[in-house]
């Protein structure tokens, strides 16, 4: 067996394209290894190198991996998780598309979760979990709820092999037309490896790219349908005009509202790169357009800034809009006490048009003492599209929209904490007409949680009057915590114990069209078991904030097992 | 008082809890390879939240009545926590126990810490279970309050779904190894304590005292009579009235009141709904203010100046803070803060409130968290009001005086000398997370009597008569004078008067003035109106002759320093490092003898002052002459006059350059789209925001040379050379980009007509004849408009020069200016807010000799004067003065990040017992305990 040498950092893989993948095999101490982890954060997944060459298997389809990305379709009945084969003990990851609705043949994650929590109410442990063919937990301190994990195989729909190291996902719906893409930064490739999936956004009429109902359509090949080169955006130099290949460590990845542009952060080089999503088949794809160097170090959060609607809505019948906005897209820093701002610049009058991100501007994190580890970011347009919502086509109303401020919440390790920012749309007019929109950030307010901060997502929670009321959840890796903020009464309302290594989150609330009744659940994806849990986000419940469901079931890591 | 232990370690029991985790997280960063181990210290307290104190007796009497007002207790430690007994050998009576009672905001506990043990003071309640164990309170403890005679706690917890209140009686809140009669009891639940429910999400809460009326004490505020106490503890025996426990309601907009004695008495166990006996909806009517009226003037815009939206607020109460009679609540959504009547809690009436405006931003809707309130200051029985502005970094003061005549913030007098802090408000480079007012004294004894009053300002007549030992009479504010060595009397650390403290977000507590008793004694001999003074000249007085007569100024942050120079102190007063030095663009210096160069010198005053016009270089004082120049050993000098009348607005010590047809800060770096071929040609970047940039373009310029009187050919002379230029900034494409294969130019005809960007030809400057936020209009370039476009076929990076003028830009303060963009047009001029004008950042070149203030070509920014002399025609671009400052203000503060930086205050208390500040930190530093008199960290507890 040939060791490869102890190396600072996590290597990156690179290797020749067309050149046989490297089998590769754990070493061991694999759970000195996670534990290294806990204080660094699932997303930085580094620190940690110790591994050697050599056969290996194909990933399994049936069961999580060290799950890092979690994603919703759009219209929420599928939930894909990325799992990343983060000890190496296979050739790579999968993706897999998990059921979270209910079929005419098979049970969702998402409503037996509810079943249970209805169920707890009034069957208790026993008759609850047995409804669902769960066992009763009887280790409620490593692994909370009041069931035993259950098997995730009968939830698999659809499953996809990737490179080893995923370590987010994000999906994205296109506007104003069917379609829908799941993309996964992939560290091992490394590559942006992206699906056609189902835009399942009216169930009444699913757009499928596969003629199915789960897709994960990645031009894959061989026993793990691994994804072919054509969907691992990055990887060929020839794919865009500037000749650019992927840097290094893609970590964090935000996509704009309209799913044309994508950002992603890479956390050993200093950049980020632009990916420009062309919708359609063929050579309308995916493709990297512009690495923008020399940032803070340690990128690793994106979080892209909603586009203000009165752009669109200026939009003439040449498609070009009289009010000039570039989208925006926050960055956070794993090594610089900075938030950084780009611009996504589309070039479209030049010829040919090559897309670029600028810098926009840095904002010093100065609220807390320090602020030098950020994390997870996400700007929150939620206030302001319902006021949008109300405006139609109205510009003079979609005008008056702006005043209402965007809140920006990032995860801060140091000290751990919540940053919360609000993003101000500087309107320039001329004759009384708006010209142009930019984006102004400044930082508010620190919330201070548990340590190990890593990632932040939006939701909401079913509150005591049965309406869904807005949050903001932070997940703390480290310890086990996952924090729901309420951004009216700015404060911490509730602190959800979880299993161990949460990272990967996303929050499923809905209002029932028919009977106007609101659900919510939270998806989360324990890295360090290697299972999913899912948490009722219903305040009216005793089990609010519990993990009523589980599915993997949990594995620990090889060496504490 | 010496300074004690800084850390206080805390044992950690079993392997459980959060602080073993914390310490298994920080020992693995280097998971992998490495082994090297990591020392870490424990903590047992996490994320805690709000404190309250209570002074205790020795427990084990029985009675149960061992609460003690907090007056008992004092700075006097005990071995243990077992130990209460008074005096190094017990020979003395009880020394009672003060205690500190802090939520923990994870945990859902109330963790208790003897601030009186020498050892032992975090008590674990639960000695026989792995961990530290606290007192269960159930989820999300939002606030506590103690009843002033520490009988019981009361704490507001807002698990969703089961909001609540619960009562905790103190006399149950040691453990069993202080307490032997908690030794045959279970270890406390969250069923352990009296508790109501709540009808929605509880905030901050007050107790309140409703007064005995004609007929003795009421229970309840519908009159019934009281009935005798449960046995957790007789509130009534605390004296001043009924209990009312005032809970604010965010979610409904309302506030509570619950009688606290039947809060106590209920059974434990049983969280039936709280008894509420009054609500209070809190109304949100905005007072209807005219907007401000700024004055217009000539070639300037006047800003906007409408208020928030016209829309109907709803009322989210946040902070309170009970002051005698008055109950003031901050709201988190509405823009005021609500005043009530609160002479009893049974009967709160709402007040017109104070509004919470913005001067900066009138359309800012301004919420609030914490408010605190002054007492009422002698002589003249003044009140203020502080809230913390919850989005802007800041705090706005209320005079709530009676016949005070405004219910805005407070102005600030002089606003304009220091236009870098909004004029109605304090800005920090953090977040107020906490304030609170305290007054406090240092007395000094009258030596013949030896009576020490209270509230005794210091004296610097001379000829008030100084108090020596053998004094029969003398005038006893002598006694606060400052000595002849700084090191006593009145200064910087020694608090004496009424002070704001607030606990900001990143690890600091910063001190704000209100009523320093000393401030007359901190100021020059001679006052001037170039220190800042009301007055000129007059009889030298006995006091610090610091060079400012705004040293301590009311609702100001408080130096840390004296602000003067000189061999004791060092160097504090503003001034300048070096003699300012003038650099050619390839670096080389001018100079200082060469005639035809440019020359730096001061404004010179229109009238003379009292004092001698100088200024402090280095360690040195020299003074300038009437031509504004300082000529020491090496001749004459480039030569700045450094404003003092205002020493905060000298944040910080930087360098400034002044440079000669210079790049304006903040553009650089952008890329835009030139459309030349367009008629008119013009830049577009959206994002540019040209206005708040400071672009000056020909039309603005010739609006100010018209206003400033010169005739119409000046003018059109003047205009084009002055103004802004956009100068591109972007390397042409590669001499190998495919792009040069089909373009119509070439790459070298491209090199020769615009240079690369290190070596970049005047054909790159384009004149601004207009600016807007988001573009601007040009003038026609040297080279065509079909070559630029040519040679820079996509969008390209920019940067904004200055005409012949020099653009002064600081590092920090960066460039300055007061350009706005017009609500109309979107035209950028100078705003007419009198307030700005020392926002500017240009400066013109005039004929040699002296420069009068406000005479062409004299400048004035926050913080020098000057003016550039000289033949123009010698100028060349970038030619560059280098100026650094010195003796930056420096605040009063405390800072809690020596040891840490993971530190992130919540809550902030005065402890009066010992004479602390308390701040309870949100992260894993637990109970951090400063001293007033060091400003220092004193005591911690985690």
């Amino acid at each position: 067996m040939k060791v490869r040498p102890v190396v600072s950092g996590l290597a990156p893989i690179r290797r020749p394209f067309g050149a046989p993948r490297p089998l590769v095999r754990r070493r061991g101490q694999v759970t000195r290894l996670l534990l290294g982890l806990a204080s660094a954060g699932a997303i930085a997944l580094g620190g940690a190198s110790c591994f050697t060459s050599s056969e290996g298997l194909e990933p399994p389809t049936d069961q999580l991996y060290f799950p890092t990305g979690v994603a919703l379709s759009p219209g929420g009945s599928t939930l894909y998780v990325a799992s990343s084969d983060f000890d190496l003990q296979y050739n790579g990851g999968t993706v897999l598309a998990l059921g979270a609705d209910d079929t005419p043949s098979q049970r969702g994650i998402r409503s037996l979760a509810l079943q249970v929590a209805a169920a707890l109410e009034g069957q208790g442990f026993q008759g609850a979990c047995g409804a669902v063919g769960a066992e009763v937990n009887d280790d409620t301190l490593l692994h909370p709820g009041p069931c035993k994990a259950i098997d995730v195989a009968p939830f698999v729909r659809a499953s996809a092999g990737i490179g080893a190291f995923a370590s987010s996902a994000v999906v994205v719906a296109r506007e104003g037309a069917p379609g829908a893409r799941l993309f996964v930064p992939v560290r091992g490739d490394p590559s942006v490896t992206w699906f056609d999936i189902v835009d399942d956004r009216d169930p009444a009429a699913l757009s499928s790219p596969c003629g199915d109902a789960v897709c994960l359509d990645c031009a894959g090949a061989g026993v793990a349908t691994r994804c072919g080169p054509s969907h691992r955006a990055g990887e060929l130099p020839y794919d865009n005009p500037r000749g650019l290949v992927l840097p290094v460590e893609p970590i964090g990845i935000a996509a704009d509202p309209q799913g044309e542009a994508l950002v992603v952060a890479h956390q050993t080089t200093t950049a980020a790169s632009l990916l420009v999503n062309q919708w359609g088949q063929g050579a309308r794809r995916p493709t990297l357009q512009h690495v923008i160097p020399n940032l803070p170090e340690g990128p690793t959060g994106v979080g892209a800034v909603p586009v203000p609607r009165l752009v669109r809505a200026s939009t003439g019948e040449d498609g070009v809009s009289t009010v000039a906005y570039a989208p925006t897209f926050l960055l956070t820093h794993s090594l610089a006490a900075q938030l950084t701002l780009l611009r996504y610049e589309d070039d479209a009058r030049s010829r040919p048009a090559r897309p670029f991100l600028t810098l926009a501007g840095q904002v010093d994190i100065g609220l807390g003492a320090d602020g030098t580890d950020s994390r997870g970011v996400v700007v929150d347009g939620r206030e302001r599209a319902a006021c949008e919502a109300a405006q139609g086509d109205d510009v003079v109303g979609l005008a008056e929209c702006l005043d209402t401020p965007l809140r920006v919440y990032v995860a801060s390790r140091s000290p751990a904490s919540l940053v919360v920012g609000r993003i101000d749309t500087n309107v320039t007019e001329s004759d009384g007409a708006v010209t142009a929109l930019s984006d102004i950030l400044r930082l508010e307010e620190i919330v201070p949680l548990s340590f190990g901060a890593s990632n932040v997502v939006l939701g909401s929670v079913v509150g005591s009057t049965g309406e869904l009321e807005p949050r903001v959840f932070v997940v703390a890796f480290d310890s086990r915590f996952i924090f729901s903020y309420d951004p009216l009464l700015r404060r911490v309302d509730a602190v959800i114990r979880t299993g161990r290594g949460p990272h990967g989150v996303v929050v499923d609330a809905r209002q029932d069209p028919s009977t106007g009744e609101a659900s919510s659940v939270l998806y989360v994806g324990h890295f360090t078991d290697s299972y999913l849990s899912v948490v009722d986000l219903d305040t009216r419940r005793a089990s609010f904030g519990v993990p009523v469901l589980s599915v993997g079931p949990p594995i620990p890591p090889r060496e504490s097992q | 008082m010496t300074r004690r232990s800084l850390r206080t370690s805390v044992r950690l029991r079993g392997s459980l809890g959060l602080a073993a985790l914390a310490a298994l997280a920080a020992s693995l960063p280097a998971a992998g390879c490495s082994q090297d181990p990591i020392e870490v210290s424990l903590r047992s307290l996490d994320r805690s939240g709000a404190v309250a104190f209570v002074c205790l007796g020795a427990p084990g009497d029985g009675t149960g009545l061992v609460a003690r007002p907090l007056a008992s207790c004092t700075a006097e430690e005990a071995a243990s926590p077992q130990d209460f007994l008074q005096g190094e050998e017990d020979e003395g009576g009880e020394l009672p126990h003060l205690y500190a009672l802090i939520t923990q905001t994870t945990r859902g506990e109330l963790a208790v810490i003897d601030l009186s043990s020498e050892d032992g003071n975090v008590l674990d309640q639960d000695s026989a279970t792995p961990g530290p164990s606290f007192l269960p309170v159930g989820a999300q403890p939002v606030d506590i309050v103690a009843s002033p005679g520490g009988t019981a706690a009361f704490v507001t917890t807002a698990e969703l779904g089961r909001p609540a209140v619960f009562a905790i009686p103190t006399q149950r809140i040691r453990p069993c190894a202080v307490d032997s009669a908690r030794c045959g009891e279970a270890p406390p639940t969250l069923t352990s304590w009296p508790a109501c429910s709540l009808p929605a999400t509880p905030g901050e809460m007050v107790v309140a005292f409703d007064p005995p009326g004609e007929s003795g004490t009421r229970a309840s505020c519908d009159g019934a009579a009281p009935e005798p106490a449960g046995p957790n503890g007789d509130l009534g025996l605390e004296g001043q009235g009924r209990q009312k426990l005032v809970v604010a309601l965010p979610t409904l907009g309302q506030l509570a009141v619950i009688d606290a004695q039947r809060l106590l008495d209920r059974p434990s166990g049983d969280i039936a709904p709280c008894e509420i006996e009054r609500t209070v909806q809190l109304s949100v009517e905005l007072p209807n203010r005219p907007p401000e009226e700024i004055p217009e003037g000539p070639a300037c815009l006047v800003p906007e100046r409408e208020g928030p939206p016209d829309v109907e607020y709803v009322s989210t109460p946040s902070g309170l803070w009970l002051a005698e009679d008055r109950l003031y609540v901050g709201d988190l959504t509405a823009p005021l803060v609500h005043v009530l009547e609160a002479t009893s809690p049974c009967d709160l009436q709402e007040l017109p409130p104070l509004s919470t405006t913005s001067r900066e931003d009138p359309s800012r809707v301004v919420v609030t968290s914490r408010v605190a309130a002054s007492d009422r200051l002698a002589p003249g029985l003044q009140r203020y009001v502080y809230a913390v502005d919850v989005e802007d970094r800041s705090l706005m003061v209320f005079d709530v005086s009676d016949g005070s005549e405004t219910r805005e913030p407070l102005l600030r007098p002089n606003a304009a000398l220091n236009p870098l802090q909004p004029p109605d408000r304090l800005r920090f480079g953090a977040a107020p997370r906490d304030i609170i007012v305290v007054e406090r004294d240092q007395p000094a004894a009258i030596p013949a009597s030896g009576v020490a009053p209270y509230g005794t300002r210091c004296e610097p007549d001379p000829t008030a008569v100084v108090c020596e030992p053998t004094s029969a009479s003398c005038d006893v504010g002598t006694r606060y004078r400052t000595s002849v060595d700084y090191e006593e009397g009145a200064g910087p650390f020694t608090l004496r008067g009424t002070f704001a403290f607030v606990a900001l977000s990143d690890g600091q507590v910063a001190v704000i003035d209100i009523d320093d008793y000393d401030a007359d004694c901190r100021a020059p001999s001679v006052p001037s109106a170039l220190y800042g003074c009301e007055e000129e000249g007059g009889v030298a007085q006995v006091t610090t002759d610091e060079a400012t007569c705004n040293v301590s100024v009311p609702h100001a942050p408080r130096s840390g320093t004296y602000v003067i120079t000189n061999d004791l102190v060092g160097r504090r007063q503003p001034g300048i490092a070096t003699f300012p030095l003038l650099y050619r663009k390839d670096g080389t210096v001018v100079p200082e003898d060469d005639e035809t160069a440019p020359r730096l010198r001061a404004v010179v005053p229109e009238t003379s002052y009292a004092v001698p016009f100088e200024l402090v270089v280095g360690s040195e004082t020299f003074t300038i002459d009437g031509e504004g120049i300082v000529t020491d050993s090496e001749g004459p000098r480039h030569t700045v006059a450094v404003n003092l009348e205002d020493p905060r607005a000298h944040s910080v010590d930087q360098e400034f350059t002044i440079v000669y047809e210079g790049k304006l800060p903040g553009i650089e770096g952008r890329v835009g789209d030139l459309r030349l071929t367009e008629s008119p040609p013009t830049f577009h970047d959206a994002a540019a925001r040209f206005c708040q940039q400071g672009v000056q373009s020909e039309a603005a310029v010739r609006e100010q040379l018209e206003a400033a009187g010169l005739t119409a050919e000046e003018v059109d002379a003047q205009a084009p050379a002055l103004a802004d230029r956009l100068s591109v900034v972007e390397e042409l494409p590669a001499v190998d980009d495919l792009w040069w294969d089909r373009a119509a130019c070439t790459f070298q005809q491209c090199l020769g007509t615009f240079g690369d960007a290190t070596t970049p030809r005047l054909e790159r400057d384009i004149p601004i004849l207009e600016a807007y936020g988001d573009h601007l209009d040009l003038g026609a370039p040297l080279a065509s408009a079909e070559e630029f476009e040519c040679c820079f076929p996509t969008l390209v990076t920019f940067s904004v020069r200055a005409g012949q003028q020099w653009v002064v830009s600081g590092a920090a303060s960066g460039f300055l200016h007061h350009v706005i963009e017009d609500a109309d047009t979107g035209v950028c001029r100078d705003s007419c807010d009198p307030r700005l004008a020392l926002l500017t950042g240009r400066m013109r070149t005039v004929p040699t000799g002296p420069v009068v203030e406000g005479a062409p070509g004299s400048f004035r920014n926050p913080f020098f004067r000057g003016a550039i002399t000289g033949d123009p025609s010698v100028l060349t671009r970038d030619m560059t003065f280098l100026l650094t400052t010195q003796g930056q203000f420096v605040p009063l503060v405390a800072a809690l990040t020596d040891e840490t930086t993971d530190v992130l205050p919540q809550t902030l208390s005065y402890v009066p017992s010992t004479g602390e500040l308390a701040v309870a930190d949100g992260s894993l530093e637990g109970l951090m305990l400063i001293s007033t008199r060091t400003m220092q960290l004193q005591r911690q507890f985690y």
